[in-house]
């Protein structure tokens, strides 16, 4: 891997991400054990990755149940689309329950 | 912070073989850094990792004093990689044919993973990477967090936030931008 491929593909943050192929890593720490400049963002990065994880042991109990809670809150409808399966269950099981009953009672009035 | 205060050239090399104490804490403290992450993605523990690391030195160390390697002065870091994979491998090698750890060294070793980790940054450096975090907006931080902490799936985040992996690189990248912009305070 060249220097200008690892800067293209972002490749310090795919590595740091876990998103390589495996000949992908062996390829580009190669590259970064003899690049300072790589070297230089993969150990940034890997220490950022390092803080938030510190931080995370430190704060785990609060903070997850109330991040888990807010995660669930938008993929629920809170502050995403509220276009999502479970959301949309209801209103449809609502709306053939509506049409079952009007032909019900369009049926009795015959 | 962060930067190679030497260049790897031929009085680096032989300094090191020297054993010129400046210059091994350099030689150890860089590449030191650059093997834990290296090691840490694919070892199941901190005292493997650590162990690994160890016998990558010695071997390198004892390579260098003796006058075999690193001919090219240039090649300094891919000789050291190449030493690391050599290691490694021969470490799969044995792990493969051992049993499995039992619960309490299994906890014992997760206990060891903190130490092995300050091998990444220096406390001042660690100080100066939380204040940068600090100054993140709330969403930026909290994606960090998921990913690094809770290590949720990216594919989950990415539908969640309605967004593709490409944002999650440039989120990385940003926080370390503002970490190179942002001055050092004493």
């Amino acid at each position: 891997m060249t220097h200008e491929q690892a800067v293209r593909t972002m490749a310090a943050e795919r590595y740091l991400l876990g998103e390589m192929s495996e000949l992908e890593r062996y390829q580009f720490e190669a590259h970064y054990f003899e690049c300072a400049e790589c070297a230089e963002d993969v150990r940034l990065g890997a220490a950022i990755a390092h803080e938030v994880k510190t931080d995370g042991r430190r704060s785990a109990p609060a903070r997850t149940t109330a991040s888990v809670s807010a995660a669930r809150t938008r993929s629920s409808g809170g502050g995403g689309s509220w276009r999502t399966p479970a959301n949309l269950l209801p209103w449809a099981a609502t709306a053939v329950l509506a049409l079952v009953v009007a032909y019900q009672a369009g049926c009795g009035w015959r | 912070l962060f930067r190679q205060r030497f260049p790897f050239d031929r009085d680096y090399i032989d300094r090191l073989a020297a054993g010129d104490p400046e210059i091994e804490q350099h030689f150890t403290r860089y590449f030191g850094e650059l093997l834990s992450i290296k090691l840490r993605s694919r070892l199941r523990s901190a005292a493997l990792v650590e162990e690994v690391i160890q016998e990558t030195f010695l071997r390198l160390l004892a390579s260098v004093r003796q006058k075999k390697a690193i001919d090219v002065p240039g090649g300094v870091g891919a000789f050291v990689n190449a030493v690391c994979n050599h290691v490694l491998f021969e470490t799969y090698r044995v792990q493969s044919r051992t049993s499995s750890l039992d619960e309490d060294t299994a906890a014992d070793l997760q206990n060891l993973r903190i130490d092995s980790e300050t091998r990444l940054a220096s406390q001042e450096e660690r100080a100066h990477v939380r204040s940068i975090l600090a100054l993140l907006p709330d969403k930026e931080r909290e994606v960090l967090r998921w990913l690094f902490f809770e290590e949720r799936d990216k594919d989950e985040i990415c539908r969640l936030l309605g967004v593709d992996r490409s944002t999650l690189r440039g989120l990385l990248h940003g926080a370390r931008q503002r970490f190179r912009a942002e001055p050092v305070r004493e």
